[in-house]
This record gives C-alpha cells, sequence and structure tokens, in this order.
C-alpha cells in the first residue's frame, strides 16, 4: 500500500516536471517616452513653438503572437495597454507596465507580432459580448456611430492664450482600415529556467509627426470626424513607428 | 470572585429543519444588449434568497433606533435615490455624497459607490448598518434581534438552508441584501422600446439622441456616449467632469476615487452615474449641487471648469437652446418604472 502511494507521489511529481520544462514564462513590458525621456502625464512638453501636456494614452493591443517560422503561438487575443492610470510619476513611467503570459511553449523564436487596435471579428462585436475581465467589455472604448472599438486615445492639453495648460486636445482612433500590426524582429528564447521579455518603447512625440513637421494640433484639436481619417490614419501609421524595442 | 463554576454558554439557537428548504434559481430578466450578469459562484440567485433580501432591504430592524432601513436613502420611485445632495442617517448627520442610484448596480464591475471604495455588492450590503452616519447600529445586536424573529428563521432557512438560527449571520444577511439588489434592473424605457421597434421617439427626441450618440455628422457631438454608454448609460469609469477649479491636483476639495487609489491623477474624479431614471433622481452629481438636469446640460455646454485631469471630452460645446431642448427630451426616454410592478423588487411590507 505504502510503495503504491510513493508510487504515485513520484509519478505526480515527475508529470509536473515534465510540464514545466515544456514551457516557460514570457514578459512583454511597455514603456511611454516623449523626447526620449519616460512621460509623466500632465507635466509640460515641449512641442512645436507650444507646450503640451498629454492625460491620455491607451490603447488595445491584439493577437500579440510569437513567430518562429510558419508556426505562430498566441499569447493573448487581447490586451489594453493604458499609460493613462499607470504613468502618474516617474517611478511608474520606468517602470511601464507588464504583460506575463504564463506556460508559452519552450523553443526559439523569430520574433513577436502584435496589432494596434482590434481585430476584425472582435471588432464586429459589442462589449456586452465579453466577461467584464476583458478589455473589449469596456464600453467606453466603443463607438457606436463607427461601429468599432476605439482603438487608440490620446489627448491632453496645450497652451491657451491665457498661458496655461488649459486648451484641450484629443484624438480616437478605430475602424477596421486603421488596425496596424507591428513586428519585434528579434529573437525570443522561451526557457524553462528563466523568464525572458521584451520591453518595447513608446516615443510619442513621433505619434504626431506629419512628414518632416509635427501636426498643428492647436488648429486641430480634436478629431471625431469618421469621415475625415486622413489625421488619424497619419496617427496610426505613427504608432508604427513611435515602437523601439530590446 | 467567582463562585468556581465554570458556566456553560447557553444554547439558544433553534432547529429550522422543519422548514422546507427548496431553493430555486432565479433567471433575472436581462434586456438582450446589456452586459452579462455576472453572479458570484458562492452567491448564486434564487427566489428566496432574493426575498430574503428584499424583506432585509426595507426593514428597520436594521437601524439602531428602528426608523430606517437601506431604502431610506434608496426609494424604488426615485430610481432607488433619496432625491437629496446629502443622505442623512438616524442620528441626523448628513453625510458627505448623494446616495447613488442602485438600479442596474449588479453590472457595476469597477467598484461601488461614487469612489469605488468597494468591489462588490456583498462586501457593500454590510457597510450601512455600522456606519455612523447612516444606520449607526451594531451587526452584534442586529443578528440576535433576526434569529429571535420567526419570518426571519424562515426567510434564513428557505433562503440559505441553515439548519439552527445560530447560523443566521451578517455574511448571510449581506448576501441576500446583494441578490436583492443584483435584480434591481431596469431595462424597459422607451429608448429600450425604440430598440426593440415598439416606440417611436419625438423629433425632439430623435435629434436628442443623436447627439448623445454622434450618429450623425450633421447634428452637433455632446459627447455624451462616451460616459454615459449603453446600455448601461455607464461606463462605469471614473472621471473629473469639470465641476471644480483646482490649478493643482492636491486642491480638490473631495479627492473622489484618488483618495482610494492613492493616483494624484484620480483626485477629483467621481464615478460616472448611470442616466437610466435619471429624470426621478435629482440634485446631481455626488454632491447633489444641480438641481435641474437643465442646470447639468448648461455645465456640460460651458465646458465646465479647469482642472489639469479634467476629462479631455469635456469642453465647450456651444448648444444653441433647442439642442439643449432635445437632449433634455433624450434624457426623458430613459425612465422606467416598470419595476415598481414586480413583486420581488417593491417593499414587502406594504
Amino acid at each position: 500500500m505504502k510503495m503504491k502511494k510513493y508510487f504515485f507521489i513520484l509519478m505526480g511529481m515527475l508529470l509536473l516536471t515534465s510540464c514545466k520544462d515544456d514551457t516557460g514564462d514570457f514578459t512583454l513590458n511597455f514603456k511611454a517616452l516623449y523626447d526620449g525621456e519616460p512621460l509623466v502625464m500632465l507635466e509640460a512638453l515641449e512641442y512645436t513653438n507650444y507646450d503640451i501636456n498629454i492625460l491620455e494614452s491607451d490603447f488595445y493591443i491584439s493577437d500579440i503572437t510569437l513567430i518562429k517560422g510558419d508556426e505562430r503561438v498566441e499569447l493573448a487575443a487581447i490586451d489594453f495597454v493604458d499609460f493613462s492610470s499607470n504613468n502618474f510619476s516617474i517611478d511608474r513611467a520606468e517602470e511601464g507596465i507588464d504583460f506575463n503570459y504564463l506556460e508559452v511553449p519552450v523553443g526559439t523564436y523569430d520574433g513577436l507580432e502584435f496589432s494596434i487596435g482590434v481585430q476584425p471579428e472582435e471588432n464586429g462585436m459589442l462589449p456586452n459580448a465579453f466577461e467584464s475581465n476583458n478589455p473589449l467589455s469596456n464600453s467606453g472604448n466603443y463607438w457606436s456611430a463607427w461601429d468599432s472599438y476605439i482603438f487608440a486615445k490620446l489627448a491632453g492639453n496645450y497652451r491657451g492664450d491665457d498661458g496655461n495648460l488649459s486648451e484641450t486636445w484629443f484624438f480616437h482612433t478605430g475602424t477596421d482600415p486603421l488596425l496596424r500590426t507591428f513586428t519585434v524582429d528579434k529573437e525570443i528564447i522561451i526557457d524553462p529556467s528563466e523568464s525572458s521579455s521584451v520591453s518595447i518603447s513608446m516615443e510619442h512625440k513621433v505619434l504626431f509627426q506629419d512628414g518632416g513637421d509635427y501636426f498643428d494640433i492647436e488648429t486641430n484639436s480634436i478629431n471625431h470626424d469618421p469621415t475625415n481619417l486622413a489625421p488619424l490614419e497619419m496617427i496610426v501609421n505613427n504608432y508604427i513607428s513611435s515602437f523601439t524595442f530590446d | 470572585m467567582t463562585n468556581g463554576c465554570k458556566e456553560e454558554p447557553i444554547d439558544n439557537s433553534i432547529s429550522l429543519t422543519s422548514i422546507e428548504y427548496n431553493p430555486t434559481e432565479f433567471l433575472p430578466d436581462v434586456p438582450e444588449e446589456f452586459p452579462l450578469l455576472e453572479i458570484p459562484e458562492d452567491n448564486p440567485l434564487t427566489s428566496d434568497g432574493i426575498r430574503l433580501g428584499q424583506h432585509l432591504f426595507f426593514d428597520p430592524i436594521l437601524s439602531a433606533d428602528s426608523t430606517m432601513s437601506c431604502a431610506s436613502c434608496h426609494l424604488p420611485e426615485a430610481g432607488f435615490t433619496d432625491q437629496l445632495a446629502f443622505s442623512t442617517g438616524i442620528d441626523g448627520v448628513a453625510g458627505e455624497r448623494s446616495s447613488m442610484s442602485l438600479v442596474n448596480s449588479g453590472f457595476s464591475f469597477n467598484g461601488l459607490f461614487w469612489d469605488g471604495r468597494i468591489q462588490s455588492l456583498e462586501t457593500q450590503a454590510l457597510l450601512p448598518v455600522e456606519d455612523p452616519i447612516e444606520l449607526h447600529h451594531d451587526w452584534q445586536e442586529v443578528i440576535p434581534a433576526l434569529r429571535n424573529l420567526p419570518l426571519y428563521q424562515e426567510l434564513f432557512r428557505k433562503a440559505f438552508g441553515i439548519s439552527t438560527t445560530s447560523e443566521i449571520t451578517k455574511e448571510l444577511a449581506a448576501k441576500a441584501i446583494a441578490q436583492y439588489e443584483r435584480v434591481l434592473i431596469s431595462g424597459n424605457s422607451n429608448f429600450d422600446k425604440f430598440l426593440r421597434f415598439e416606440y417611436f421617439f419625438s423629433e425632439e427626441e430623435s435629434n436628442g439622441f443623436a447627439m448623445f450618440f454622434d450618429k450623425d455628422p450633421e447634428i452637433i457631438d455632446a459627447e455624451c456616449f462616451h460616459c454615459h454608454s449603453a446600455s448601461l448609460f455607464t461606463d462605469n469609469s471614473f472621471r473629473n467632469n469639470g465641476l471644480d477649479e483646482v490649478t493643482d491636483l492636491a486642491e480638490f476639495s473631495d479627492l473622489g476615487r484618488g483618495a482610494v487609489t492613492g493616483n494624484p491623477l484620480d483626485n477629483g474624479k467621481f464615478r460616472v452615474p448611470t442616466l437610466r431614471n435619471i429624470t426621478l433622481t435629482a440634485p446631481y452629481m455626488h454632491d447633489g449641487r444641480f438641481q435641474t438636469l437643465e442646470e447639468v446640460i448648461d455645465h456640460y455646454d460651458s465646458g465646465g471648469h479647469f482642472a489639469p485631469n479634467r476629462d479631455p471630452l469635456i469642453y465647450e460645446l456651444g448648444l444653441t437652446d433647442t439642442e439643449k431642448q432635445n437632449l433634455l427630451a433624450f434624457l426623458h426616454t430613459l425612465v422606467d418604472t416598470s419595476y415598481l410592478s414586480k413583486e420581488y423588487i417593491t417593499n414587502p411590507f406594504k
């Protein structure tokens, strides 16, 4: 009887060990920068010939996938990068936001891919289709007039006539044509003995690049017009160039 | 000096096993457009659980002087508010914020109260009984009183299958109240009927609807839907909607959400309340500063007062009087009092 008991304990331990050997943990970290410095919400930022601050910067990432040749290992279908809540101090800004993916199949991957925004299938669904722990359940991030989630929100203030950072600017992106995909072209090793990670820095000033110049926030401070996608297209394309990784 | 004899605790508990326990799952009538109603595994909805919660909700036995119940500050006919800027407890002491509507509170997944300090209805239901500015009682006194009453002996037995009165606890009482609150579902307004093609908007209501939801590029966007998103007419978020002018985030007289999270960016932010039954729940805002919906609309039209974390969606809109009237007409379509005819919701002592 005792032998039988030990046999089962041994088998259980072997099973656990073998499971652990097959998988490892991976962390994807996002940091927000402005002009190369950690971005702290509401701090005055030198823009062009006027100052701005940033109060909101958040966006969905979807189809977060490790790539190995033709093989794709999905880490998560959707996540929400919320600098708006996170970056209230320099420490938090330097730390960034971690997404931890557990029990990822071991291996050497060619890179990582994710989209900025929501995949068309989920974007065709309403927030009430998702459980409350799913970022897509947030009805405040759904725009019924566009039949789309708001993929990314950027907002803040610019210096007004009173000399204060008191005038509002905001840009919301969304709709299927504005989904963009970013690839981290870097070898990623998933090892059971140690957690691996990729850190992505997002340079916010790049988001407003318009050709060789910067978009004039002061004269185009709000964009809510679904028929005028040009400025938003510029911003979503800039998301791709705003990312660097290590 | 004691006499040396150890006193045996007196077992006053009464067996309840003669009372039938036959729980029936309660399936709430959740409108199709609503989010999923997530029910805790350890507190499933049953008809008897809701019935117990309903009795506790309306029973002044929960207050120290037996004059107030939960319903005193959450009147069903007032959209489950008390229509006061600041609710007053049994000692006549006013609270610091107005009572929030409990309608559709089962869908509040981002914290309860104006500052979101409590996560679940079960936890929330424990608090008002002992709050000195609310019912100012003590659960240690409430529970023996409940155990002694045949009505509650039966209701607790039927709700939770307990075997003796000693098993009646504040945790079970809170669970029952939470069950009751979870079924306070309002989703049968003219707006809902419009979605079901059972009601047609007037021109005013239709224009207000377009303004509210930014449905028509030809009609001004009032930016309402971002925070008061359908179908709950709240996104359950916390925002600074420009009520108070401050230049420093530490200056807010009521820190609101910031006092809970410790994040200075949350200072002066409050929960976005539902607009369902909004015409029944004046005065408005966490401190009841606006007496009418007209004042509320004027506030948003003005862009509110500056604070560094004022929500970016609060800016000067420039609405005409007609546009304001249209918006008001639409808000009136969100009234639904049909739940007042549901037996499991109304005062069981009447």
